[in-house]
């Protein structure tokens, strides 16, 4: 069964909370299949980036 | 209908949730990127969760906060922007501000209106007075012959 993680914030600041993201997923022994990245900008507002991990956990 | 007199929700869950997250940084001796579940929140504020879960999206855009969510558990994290946003409750003069604005919007079609409705009770009454003073000076005029 295929699980979803997402983390999304400013593109400078993501790399810290995605790292700990990805290490949850290992913890729980999960396997990444895919990993998709958008991005937005918001007027007056910073630009945010979306990573979208989907993984499976092996039962 | 919104009261004008009130700072919008928006701006206090907004206010709330960065102090939430500030102070559990602070806690924690400013560990980078200390992430906060949206449960521990709702709880500590007693704002109810989809409401943070709804504004936190304005929190993010600004790119005070960086929030992460696996398998539906939802984490959040402060970044120096948003911890300058706490620090100078910019969410919350921001929400005076807007109230002020709506209170001076009302004002502007209150007052004139308040002023008018006065002046016609006021022409009204002055019409009746002077009807009276008409039939008081004909009736002495008519006592006077």
């Amino acid at each position: 069964m295929y699980k979803i993680a997402y983390v999304s914030g400013d593109t400078f600041n993501i790399s810290s909370v995605l790292r700990q993201t990805i290490e949850d997923i290992n913890t729980q022994g999960g396997k990444i299949v895919h990993v998709l990245q958008s991005q937005s900008s918001h007027p007056g507002g910073a630009t945010i980036l979306t990573v979208t991990i989907i993984y499976t956990i092996s039962r | 209908m919104k009261n004008p007199f009130l700072v919008d929700k928006s701006y206090r869950v907004r206010h709330k949730t960065l102090e939430i997250l500030y102070k559990d940084l602070i806690q924690n001796n400013n560990e980078e990127n200390r992430r906060v579940g949206s449960v521990r929140i709702a709880s500590e504020t007693n704002i109810p969760i989809a409401d943070i879960h709804l504004y936190q999206y304005l929190l993010l855009e600004k790119g005070d906060i960086v929030i992460s969510d696996n398998d539906g558990q939802s984490m959040m994290s402060i970044q120096k922007i948003g911890i300058s946003a706490y620090v100078d409750k910019r969410y919350l003069k921001e929400g005076i501000k807007e109230r002020w604005d709506k209170i001076y919007d009302w004002a502007r079609i209150l007052i004139p209106l308040g002023a008018l409705i006065l002046s016609i009770v006021n022409f009204i009454s002055n019409r009746s007075l002077s009807d009276k003073v008409k039939i008081i000076e004909t009736n002495i005029q008519q006592q006077k012959k």
